[in-house]
Formats: C-alpha cells, structure tokens, sequence
C-alpha cells in the first residue's frame, strides 16, 4: 500500500465524538478591570478562574488597564483556562500591532488564545485618541482580514481604505490559530461577523433576544458561503450575586443608563428598555436624575442578573438554552476596589454551576474522579 | 457520527493536508458506559445522547472513497463473527471499487460487546478469524461456484461473480498481538495494526509476521507494519497530566490485556475486556474500574505529549519497522475544548516526522 517500500505514512483515525459541537457552551468570567483593582489583584482573580472551572478568562479595556499585558500575566500563570480579549478597540491600534501582541500571547500560551475586537465608539476612538471613527464598518473588515493574514505570517500587503501596510511580517509564531470574536450590537457589524469571524461577541443582549440578532450574523455566514454553525456566539452579562442585591441594583441601573446613551449601543436597548427615547432626552439635557428614574427595575433585571448565585446560573443556562456557547459573566462591583464582590459572584456561580454539572473546577468535591 | 456528508468534507481537507488515509472504527458498542457519559463527567453528554454513535465504516468508506482522490479510506477494524466472510468479501470489493482500489480493510478477532449483547456467538474468535480469511480470498478468487466444508463456515456451490477491482485483491490489515494472530498475519494479511507494544516488542512481533510470511512462500517486501496509535496530544504538561487523569480517557484503558497491567505495577481492573459489556455496566461498577486504572497506564498505552514529543515517540517505532500510523485522537474525551487544536496537532505531527 505504500508508494515505495520506504515511505512512512500517515493517516487519521476520523473523530467519534462530535467534539466541535461539543466544545460549545462554556461559562466565562470578564474581569472587572474598571473595579480601582490592581493588576495583580487581577491575575489572581484570573488564576483562580481557572481552579474553579471556568473556561475563557476574558478582559476588556477602557482607559485603564492593558488588555494585552494583564492576559500575558494571566497566561503566564496558567496552564489550561483559554483567555480572550472581550472587547479591545480594533481602531485604535492596526492590526499589526495586534497580531505583535496575540501571537506574543499565543507563543505563552499556544491554543489558549482568543482576539476579541471591537470597533469602539466615537468617544475612544475620535475624542480619546485624536483618530478617525468615520468607517467603523470598513476599518474592522479590513483589520480582520490584514490580522489574520499577519497572524499566518504572510508578508502584508495590504491597500485599503482605512488599512494599509506593504511588506509587514509578524515575527512571532503564534503556535496555534488565533480565532477573533467581533464584538458586534448593530445589524450591519452582526452582519460583518458572519461574514468575516469565528464568533460573534454579543452584549447587552437579553437571551430571549439572542435568536433575533442570530438571524442577521447566520445571514452574513451563508452569504459568505461558510456553515453558519462555524461561528461561535459569545454573549458577556453583567451579574451580581451576593447579600447586597439593592446596592447591586442601584449601581447596575447607572450602568445600564451609561451604555443605553453611548449611540452606537443604543440600538441594543431598544426592545428591553421601553422609554429608552425619554431617557435620552433627560439625558441630553443633563438631567441624570430624571434619565435614571425612567428606567425601571425591570428593565435592569432583564439586563443583568442581580440575585442568588442559583439565580445567576439560570441566566447562564438561559443564554445557553437560546444559542449561546460561550457565557460571559462580567461582574458587577458596588463600589471600587471591590475584588472581594467580583470573586464572590464569579465563584458562588461556579460552585452553582459545579452542582449542576454545567462545569467541573478543582473545587469541585463531588465528581471523585481526580487521581491523586 | 452525523452529519454523515460531514465527513466527506473532513477527508477531503485531511487530503489536501497531506494525510496518506482516513479510517474508521466499527462499533456497534462504544468503549464508554452509558453510566459515565454524564455532564458531571462529560460535557459531551450535553451533546451527544449516548456513547455509541458510530456510521458503518464501510459504507463510509464507499461514500469518501468516491469524493476523494488519493486518500486511502480504511476500517480499523470489523471481524468476521458480524460480517460472515461472503458478505464481508461482497462488500469490501463493493467499496474498493467505489474508491478505485483504495481501500484498506482492517480484520480482527472481534470483541465480545459488539457480539454477544445482539445474540451472535463469540466462541473461537481467532478460529473463525483465520477460517473467514480463506474464505474471503477464496470467493475473490473463485471463477465458479466453491464449496468448503470447514469447522466454523460452509460453503457449497457458493459462487461471487464480483471481481477485484483491476483484478487486484483489496487489501486486508489485521490488529494482531497474541503469537495466534500474528501468525494468521504473516500468512494471509497484507498489514498489521497492533495498538501500541513496547518498540522492542513491536519488531518481535514483526519479526515473527514476516516469518510466517515467508514460510508460506509469500513476498514480504509489500507487507505494511502499522499501527493503531491513541494519540493524547496537549501543549504543556499540566494540560497533559490533566487529559491523563480525566475518567473517560483513563476508561478506554480497560482494553489493554491484565499481564500489561501487571508488569506496570498495576492490580487489573478486570481479567480480560471481553468480559466487559460497556451498556450494561453500572456507574458504580464502572467508576470502580476507572478509579483502578492510574494515569501511568495511561502514559504507557497512548502516544502523549507534544507534538513534537509524540513525534519523537512514533519516530522509535519507524526505527522498528513501522510504516503506516493511524492516530487515533482522543484527546477530547478528555477535554471537548482541545479537539480543534488537537487536529491541528496531528498534523503538526506529521509534518515533524516528514521532514525528518
């Protein structure tokens, strides 16, 4: 059977459990890293993650800490939990910076790496950094496709409308593919991940919702020719679970409000957030107070799970029920430097979720299979 | 496992990849007990209903020999206690013509849970072995009706009209490691497919193949030794300790014969597999025999490590004669979220063992 004597080869046995669909639904922590929390305090958190059974370590940024930097750390100390951005800007940085920076990641922690982007919003990007949020559609297609070129050490050229680069080679194995999520809230950025992502990062997103803006990224999939199952669906929530629910509460409301009035997000609190139109008003003519008193409690807790941990794993389940794979739960701090707060949700959770079977942690007493 | 066209569309990528083959595994059975396919254990129970989803490898075969092109498609392997040899021979020319002379049937002695829970006899397995074989080379060869009058199977006026595709014979591998089998290899097979054996063991073995080969008057030159390689691929050795200590890999070990379990210190969980009905185990029996079985069984049986590690691994058993790896990924029995990377992996394997 083989071509001459010598010949070695090599063949498959072909799989016999549906593992890729089976690597589906997974529970996720985001790190609060707008908590006042010092990077160390961070990556402990991260660390601990990984005990508990949690899948995906995710870290987002604003203006504080470095998403990058901290999930280095984070991957330096760990050994199995996958970390991932959730969400970085696309546009402040091109993409071959990025493709430096997750393939530094990846060459730490090979397999474990996932880029989550974003195109940001008007205020980072055009009042923060001083550069152009006029494309946002365009500059993150074109950032996609030159990222992933980069990453498969192609030499780039590349001539687009809002990228360019002529001869960048990435330096860096990233060991293993890097599979980008894009964080998307409007139809046509849905749309895009279909088209062009490996998952859809969704937020602000009720589950009873997720279908609905499924149909737009599985329409982007099979216009592109791709098997809609292929892209992953990523939904982050923001959870609390402790004794201090009406702190919980009252902080989530200024949250909530907070996103509803960034425009590019409001088109996600439509449907939840009945005099979301009102508000706004209130809101741009600086009255806070009135803009917060229209939103109701029920708007909140349809927003975010604020409860008992057995509360918040149902929301986990939910969002698995309805299409999710990955379940993001970004905590809720009821004030700053409130580690402890963020610790006790994520991992009152998981211990929830253990009993449940939903995820198995070293914590975990009751599966007696660890060898010791 | 469905979508059954799924795999049509995996061959041809591992085609394009570079692989020599695909195979398929022939159960009716999975190894796993239902009673520990739970999500407590696995998160893959929350997706797949029960441990035995398997297609018919040979209708498999048919249907990715006639989408391919250079792809050899092989099972790994059926016995001839299910298939009788007529049909067995039927069928397997039926897909060596589909797949214009690329097929590799794998034969072996059977197991017990693939034949006894459905009523069929599993006495003298090797026996009927070696008696199926000839039968099976002698409707291929027939040119008008046979009779055989033999202790397991009888033929009169059995005729098979159906020649071998470009009147060359299929090729028939078979998993052989007790010095019965490897006898019946060397004088009627054209492969070998033991799982792993010690490197020195393996050239033994082959050894003694070739032998039997010879003594028959045959020209052992094409023979090709192979393997069946379980392959626990992790990239660092946490991840590894963690895949090698998780229930469902440390269960497949059951297969392994009590002598091995001895010589590695190891009180057997159970004097010999076929004694095992993977359906009928309950949890508690079952937990008992995966918390029997440590991790460095685990180690001993299957191909672990990195790739580059488990490359340096199949390269000691190349140096003894190996010619043909299948690797058989299990990896995401012991984590589902690894199964993507760990293909990847395998083919990161063969591109280290090529270039050597």
């Amino acid at each position: 059977m083989r071509k001459h004597p010598g010949d070695f080869c090599f063949a498959l046995a072909l799989p016999c459990v549906s593992s890729r669909r089976a690597s589906r639904k997974q529970v996720a922590i985001t790190l609060p890293v707008e908590a006042g929390l010092t990077a160390r305090e961070l990556v402990a958190l991260g660390c601990r993650a990984e005990e508990e059974g949690f899948d995906y370590v995710v870290c987002g940024e604003v203006a504080g800490v470095d998403a990058l930097v901290l999930l280095g750390a984070i991957a330096a100390k760990t050994s199995r939990v996958k970390i991932a951005t959730g969400i970085i800007a696309s546009t402040i940085r091109t993409p071959q910076l990025a493709a430096m920076g997750f393939a530094t990641l990846g060459s730490l922690a090979p397999g474990r790496v996932t880029a989550g982007i974003g195109a940001s919003s008007p205020i980072i990007v055009q009042q923060w950094h001083g550069l152009p949020f006029s494309k946002p559609l365009t500059a993150t297609r074109e950032f996609v496709e030159v990222f992933r070129s980069a990453l498969r050490q192609e030499k780039v050229y590349f001539d687009g409308e809002c990228v360019k680069s002529s001869g960048f080679l990435l330096q860096v194995d990233p060991q293993a593919p890097i599979p980008v999520w894009l964080g998307a809230i409007n139809d046509k950025m849905l749309h895009l991940a279909g088209v062009a992502a490996d998952g859809v990062f969704l937020t602000w997103c009720p589950p009873a919702e997720i279908p609905e803006r499924m149909a737009v990224v599985t329409a982007g999939a099979v216009e592109a020719g791709r098997n809609p199952d292929d892209v992953e669906v990523v939904c982050s929530f923001w959870a609390y679970a402790g004794p201090d629910t009406s702190a919980a509460m009252e902080t989530a409301r200024r949250v909530v409000l907070q996103y509803a009035m960034v425009p590019t997000h409001q088109h996600a609190f439509v449907q939840s957030f009945p005099s979301l139109a009102a508000a706004a008003e209130a809101w741009n003519s600086n009255d806070r107070k009135k803009a917060l008193s229209l939103l109701d409690d029920s708007v909140v807790q349809t927003m975010c799970a604020i409860g008992t941990a057995e509360q918040v794993a149902d929301r986990v389940s939910a969002y698995h029920d309805n299409g999710v794979d990955v379940a993001i739960i970004l905590p809720i701090a009821t004030r700053q430097g409130a580690g402890d707060v963020a610790a006790n949700t994520y991992f009152s959770v998981a211990g929830e979720l253990r009993r449940r079977g939903l995820m198995k942690g070293s914590s975990s007493k009751e599966s007696g299979t660890q060898w010791k | 496992m469905p979508p059954a066209d799924k795999a049509i569309e995996i061959a041809k990528k591992n085609e394009a990849a570079g692989f020599d083959a695909v195979w398929w595994p022939c159960h009716l059975m999975g190894w796993h007990s239902d009673s520990v396919w739970t999500p407590d254990i696995t998160p893959l129970a929350n997706y797949q209903k029960n441990p035995h989803v398997y297609f018919d490898p040979l209708v498999m075969m048919g249907a990715v020999g006639s989408h391919t092109e250079t792809l050899k498609v092989g099972v790994v392997v059926t016995d001839l206690i299910r298939r009788h040899p007529a049909v067995a021979a039927e069928m397997m020319l039926t897909v060596d013509h589909l797949c214009k002379g690329r097929a590799i049937f794998g034969l072996g002695s059977g197991e017990a849970m693939n034949v006894t829970p459905y009523g069929m006899d599993f006495s003298s397995p090797v026996g009927k072995l070696a008696e199926g074989l000839e039968v099976l080379r002698m409707l291929w060869r027939a040119e008008g009706p046979i009779n055989y009058e033999g202790k397991f199977f009888r033929l009169e006026n059995a005729v098979l009209g159906l020649k071998p595709y470009n009147d060359i014979e299929p090729q028939v591998w078979t998993a052989a490691h007790g010095p019965k089998m490897l006898r019946i290899t060397g004088e009627q097979a054209d492969g070998w497919l033991p799982t792993k054996l010690d490197p020195a063991v393996y050239r033994q073995s082959l050894d003694v193949i070739l032998e039997a080969g010879k003594e028959r008057g045959r020209d052992m030159d094409e023979f090709t030794p192979g393997i069946l390689a379980y392959v626990l691929v992790a990239p660092d050795e946490a991840t590894l300790k963690r895949l090698q200590e998780h229930p469902l890999i440390r269960a497949l070990m059951v297969m392994l014969p009590p002598d091995i379990f001895r010589r590695l210190g190891v009180e057997p969980p159970v004097e010999g597999f076929h004694g095992i009905i993977p359906a009928a185990l309950e949890r508690e029996e079952a937990m008992r025999i995966i918390d029997a079985i440590p991790p460095k069984v685990v180690d001993y049986y299957c191909f672990c490590g990195t790739p580059e590690q488990i490359a340096d691994q199949v390269a000691e058993y190349h140096a003894a004669g190996l010619r043909h790896v299948i690797m058989w990924n299990i990896t995401a029995f012991g984590d589902p979220s690894l199964a993507g990377w760990s293909f990847k992996a395998l083919e990161q394997i063969k591109d280290h063992l090529r270039s050597r």
